[in-house]
């Protein structure tokens, strides 16, 4: 057998590496909703609604949420917007949205022990608004220091220049790190395959495949060409707002300025573009 | 003379070492049958679970634990994996040839559990059929997914593994080659490139292995593994730099439990009691002992964290397992699997007419049960209680879930049981 030599043996090697490092600066796929990222561009002559916010991913627009905790009145109708606008199967539950109703002494940013879970920190309602409550509604926060998009060994979930952490249903492999990285257990699961009727498919949004993680995306299909989330178009009461963060004039940017904001578990630093905001509960008058 | 007195005890030795690949009985297919069934019904029930999704297990989320059995599944291999080669490394580093007749049997085993470590996660994936992109992704992730880091050490100490356990077992493939011309074709693959003075070379090849191996099992039971649960804040009861030294103590205390185990089943089936002698048995025990009484310490360290400082979500998860739902299994395994051991194993030491082989064998499998008890406990319960106030959740595996573990760990015994009808699990004296 011919013996390799040392030359070789570099040569080869060499080779190697270098064809490593091409992988290395491969780019990621932009396929992130099964809409190419080309669509979106089309759609920077559209309308826009949201406040200054470009319509592709730059960082001059950065998307951020502003909820009015003492607006909502916990009616949920977000929730079922978002589940027929992304097509949300049934077997995907909670839908991305969730709203919490609490009771007013107890808290919830931190971990509720069974006595509170007891109390009425609980998810189930039959009627709302109820006396003595206030509703809390959660989704992907799209953090700025996301852990879920650390964790993903394949990265199947991104940050995009706009804030939005969008999830690639191609690339997903369903070893649910994710999920158990967020902290705000914002992510679901297709644990089975889901089946939505032709007709009651929204065709901007790829129903996703068995066996992969899913989670809110900002209405990426509809906030990239202008539009509002469907959540935010939907709310009776006005208690959600959307826009530019960076843009002095958008509203969402207003709405920090005048009132005071948390975001939840800001302990754990990961930057949250969700913030909640109160101006006393609208709904009790 | 001495010499030539002596010449009949190897091959007296050989031919008994070589007792299950000489002599196959009817106990042995039954054996074998009684662990295919398993591993049948592990094939089919991940057939259903693949064409009708993860939804047949009981896992959940974001109410229940969005990882169960099949992830504890796989950190019990993992740390199973390390046993033998440690064995083995250990021996050929610092000389201890007293434990050379139990090396290749702790190999084996690292090998296999290796492999079932593997075949978990591939499980528990929600797209196996994806299973490349960590490969394909690899230079993009590695730099902040701990999952990456964990395939690149799998991947590595696999490799390392099974190259060891063949370039040790090489010497002794000869002789098989010699004894058993009907399979000599395929012993023949295997000592490709065989010369009969590459000995020595061996040697030394195996020496800088067992270095490479020593540090990769630091790497992989205490680094990786657990950083895939130690680095993640949203999870109480994880987020913790225990959580290293916590899976390594854990990872050898199995690991030579379950050699001690499988030595002890070899031994009396095959009675092999005058090569693996009753010291090894000593040895090994008192060695374990400590180690579990040590776990029992780190457990100790990480409960009092969890109870006497103030984040209440910490305490909870400590709650579950002291009174809570997980009390009925968590006390049992506390007591019964790691206290009560612990305590035969170091009083074995310290009176040796205590000291006992089937004592200690009980003793260590009791270990090895309670090891895959921790992990669950491990896994499960710090997932069930959301940060947000969701309501708790709760899970028990499905019967898809507990079929596919057990079909694992039968088909671990089953390449077992296969690999010493064709290979010497001895080490065999010259000829």
């Amino acid at each position: 057998m011919r013996r390799i030599g040392r030359k070789e043996f570099i040569k080869y090697g060499g080779g190697l590496i270098g064809l490593g490092l091409l992988g290395k600066f491969a780019r990621p796929s932009l396929a992130f909703t099964g809409v190419k990222e080309t669509k979106w561009q089309a759609g920077k002559e559209a309308s826009k609604r949201v406040d200054g916010a470009g319509t592709v991913a730059d960082e001059h627009n950065k998307f951020a949420m502003v909820i009015d905790v003492g607006a909502c009145i916990g009616c949920r109708t977000c929730q079922w917007a978002c589940k027929k606008e992304n097509n949300i199967p049934d077997t995907v539950s909670p839908p991305w949205i969730e709203v919490f109703e609490v009771k007013s002494d107890v808290s919830v940013t931190g971990h509720p022990s069974p006595q509170d879970l007891k109390k009425g920190a609980t998810t189930s309602y039959t009627e709302a608004p109820l006396k003595g409550r206030w509703y809390l509604p959660v989704q992907c926060n799209h953090c700025d220091n996301p852990p879920c998009v650390k964790a993903c060994p394949v990265g199947a979930t991104y940050k995009t220049k706009d804030g939005i952490v969008v999830m690639d249903y191609d690339r997903c492999i369903g070893c649910r790190l994710c999920v158990v990285a967020c902290p705000y257990n914002a992510r679901r699961f297709n644990w089975w395959q889901a089946e939505i009727p032709a007709d009651e498919t929204n065709p901007l949004v790829p129903v996703r495949p068995l066996g992969v993680v899913e989670k809110c995306t900002f209405c990426i299909h509809r906030t990239r060409r202008g539009q509002l989330p469907r959540c935010v178009e939907v709310c009776p009461v006005r208690a959600r707002h959307f826009g530019n963060i960076r843009n002095p004039e958008s509203e969402v940017y207003k709405l920090l300025e005048a009132n005071l904001g948390f975001r939840l578990l800001e302990e754990i630093s990961t930057e949250p573009s969700i913030w909640y905001i109160t101006r006393g509960k609208k709904w009790l008058q | 003379m001495a010499a030539m007195m002596r010449r009949p005890e190897p091959d007296r030795t050989n031919v008994a070492l070589l007792r299950p690949l000489l002599h196959t009985g009817q106990g042995f297919y039954f054996f074998a049958v009684a662990l295919l069934i398993p591993a049948a019904w592990f094939v089919y029930a991940w057939y259903l679970q693949l064409i009708r999704g993860l939804g047949l297990t009981s896992m959940r989320t974001p109410v229940g634990a969005p990882w169960g059995a099949y992830i504890a599944n796989f950190v019990f291999f993992v740390g199973l994996a390390h046993g033998g080669i440690a064995i083995a490394a250990a021996i050929r580093l610092l000389n201890l040839t007293k434990y050379t007749p139990v090396a290749r049997i702790g190999e084996v085993l690292t090998i296999i559990s290796l492999m079932m470590a593997g075949v978990s996660i591939t499980i528990d994936m929600g797209r196996p059929d994806r299973i490349f992109n960590i490969i394909i992704y690899w230079p993009q992730r590695v730099g902040t997914s701990s999952l990456s880091w964990d395939v690149t050490v799998i991947i590595i100490y696999f490799t390392l593994s099974t190259l060891y356990l063949w370039l040790t077992m090489r010497k002794d493939l000869v002789l098989c080659a010699k004894r058993f011309p009907k399979l000599s074709w395929f012993y023949k693959i295997l000592l490709i490139g065989y010369k009969p003075d590459e000995e020595h070379k061996i040697e030394r090849m195996a020496w800088w292995l067992s270095i490479a191996i020593v540090f990769l099992i630091v790497m992989l039971s205490g680094g990786v593994v657990p950083w895939i649960f130690g680095l993640l804040p949203s999870q109480p009861g994880w987020f913790s730099a225990l959580a290293g030294p916590y899976f390594l103590t854990a990872a050898i205390g199995s690991a030579i439990a379950a050699v001690i185990v499988v030595s002890g089943v070899l031994r009396k089936l095959f009675n092999w009691q005058e090569y693996i002698k009753p010291e090894i048995f000593k040895g090994l025990g008192t060695f374990l002992g400590i180690i579990t009484l040590f776990y029992i310490y780190l457990i100790l360290a990480e409960q009092l964290t969890m109870r006497y400082a103030a984040p209440l979500s910490e305490f909870l998860i400590s709650e579950k397992l002291f009174q809570g739902e997980f009390a009925p299994i968590f006390w049992p395994m506390l007591l019964l699997g790691f206290f009560t051991p612990a305590i035969i194993l170091v009083s074995q030491a310290i009176h040796p007419q205590w000291f006992g082989v089937t004592r200690t064998i009980l003793a260590s499998g009791a270990i090895v049960v309670a090891f895959w008890v921790k992990r669950f406990l491990i896994v499960v319960p710090s997932l069930l209680r959301p940060l947000l106030p969701f309501p708790e959740g709760s899970y028990s595996p499905s019967w898809v879930e507990w079929s596919i573990v057990a079909g694992i760990i039968a088909s671990a015994i089953l390449l077992y049981t296969l690999f010493l009808k064709v290979f010497p699990i001895v080490e065999l004296g010259e000829e």
